[in-house]
């Protein structure tokens, strides 16, 4: 099983910082790869509860293209620190083996990006590894314009696959129940 | 620093599986991907069992992609195992920022394709759980044409990219100077201005 964190800006601004990583997931292309602690700690950020609000009309694949497409979508509530998020599981078999992954995908408009930031600086009981991470990475959130982060498990196996339902599952330890809500896509090619 | 490792066919034949995998790297779209056990045993056993024959000219980067847009360049004229690879390094250092990947890549016709197959069925020369992934993954290497296995280490930070540094002696395609050996002076960090030992906290 493999499992990797992915992030990309929905609107950078010109001084978003150039990244050389060329990594495309699901045909969307990633700027940065995030240590798994750093991963995990943005998914825990983005709670429905205190800054952030939920935009449930967002929380599905379809409302991501739309985010893709037209970041803008997030403007009517720019005020607010809004975020969406889904979870989408696509599997196929070949001679019984499951071949698939599980993509769970995280959004904010640019003031959620911004209160993360700020709440970093402000010092939120966070680990000091991933606080010093995301200070060193401060122009990706500053001038992303919003943000878009991958959490992927990929698997080529049975016992794979029992591994990434578990880890995406853990993902989730400490967020909110039913935060993310499934989407899932089963294909045989048998 | 993450690591990917992915698995693809150089000209699928029928009876290729069909993945909805839609991982590129580099441009570069993948099918399945490799638990880095898997990928390394290939790239060893391509490189020093002495049953693969490597193609020198089309190890580099255009040499890549000519096999990529014509499979059959690879085959040799015996129709013997032949195999091809190399390495590309992206990094962008300059302020407080390090970002970048090494990017292995290693290409095989399709009589080597066949040959890491009967390698694995015979036993003896990979690990058990190694043959038994590739037995089970036979579709793959059967109907393949050839495979393309590429292996990716991304860093985004300094201690990442000293990661990825224990790492390119070990696995370098190409004898030439270790391409990260340099690195930079760490610039003043989070850790540094609280005097935190980040390794320390939890």
């Amino acid at each position: 099983m493999i499992r990797f964190h992915l992030f990309r800006a929905l609107n950078p601004t010109e001084r978003y910082p150039v990244s050389p990583i060329d990594l495309s997931f699901s045909g969307v292309r990633y700027d940065l790869t995030l240590p798994p602690r750093v991963g995990i700690a943005f998914a825990r950020l983005l709670s429905p509860e205190g800054y952030f609000r939920r935009l449930d009309n967002y929380c599905h694949p379809n409302g991501f293209e739309i985010l893709r497409t037209i970041p803008y979508s997030f403007q009517p509530e720019r005020t607010f620190a809004g975020y969406a998020e889904s979870e989408s599981h696509v599997e196929s078999t070949e001679q019984g083996v499951p071949v698939g992954y599980i993509l769970q995908q995280v959004a904010t408009n640019a003031e959620a990006a911004k209160q993360i930031l700020l709440s970093i600086i402000q010092g939120p009981s966070l680990p000091f590894d991933v606080v010093d991470w995301l200070f060193g990475h401060a122009p990706f959130i500053d001038y992303c314009g919003g943000f878009e982060i991958a959490h992927i498990c990929c698997y080529s196996s049975a016992e794979e696959r029992e591994t990434a339902l578990d880890a995406a599952a853990g993902a989730l330890d400490d967020a909110e129940p039913n935060l993310y809500h499934p989407h899932v896509t089963h294909l045989s090619t048998n | 620093m993450i690591r990917y490792d992915a698995f693809r066919a150089l000209k699928s034949d029928v009876g290729y599986p069909l993945t909805l995998f839609n991982v590129s790297l580099s441009e570069v779209k993948f099918d399945l991907p490799l638990p880095p056990p898997i990928c390394d045993a290939i790239m060893d056993v391509l490189s020093r069992s002495g049953n693969f024959e490597r193609v020198d000219k089309f190890c580099t980067l255009p040499g890549m992609s000519k096999i990529r847009s014509e499979p059959k360049v690879l085959q040799t004229a015996n129709l013997s195992p032949a195999y091809a690879g190399c390495d590309v390094l992206e990094d962008i250092t300059g302020d407080d920022l390090v970002i970048g990947y090494v990017h292995y890549m290693v290409a095989v016709n399709e009589s080597a394709a066949r040959e890491v197959l009967r390698l694995a069925i015979e036993g003896g020369t990979f690990q058990k759980e190694v043959d038994v992934w590739i037995i089970n993954h036979t579709a793959y290497f059967s109907y393949c044409g050839g495979f393309e296995i590429a292996r990716m280490f991304c860093y985004s930070d300094v201690d990442e990219k000293a990661n990825v540094n224990g790492f390119i002696d070990r696995f370098a395609f190409n004898e030439k100077p270790n391409p990260l050996a340099d690195i930079p002076g760490r610039k003043l960090r989070f850790r540094d201005m609280v005097n935190v030992d980040a390794k320390g906290a939890s």
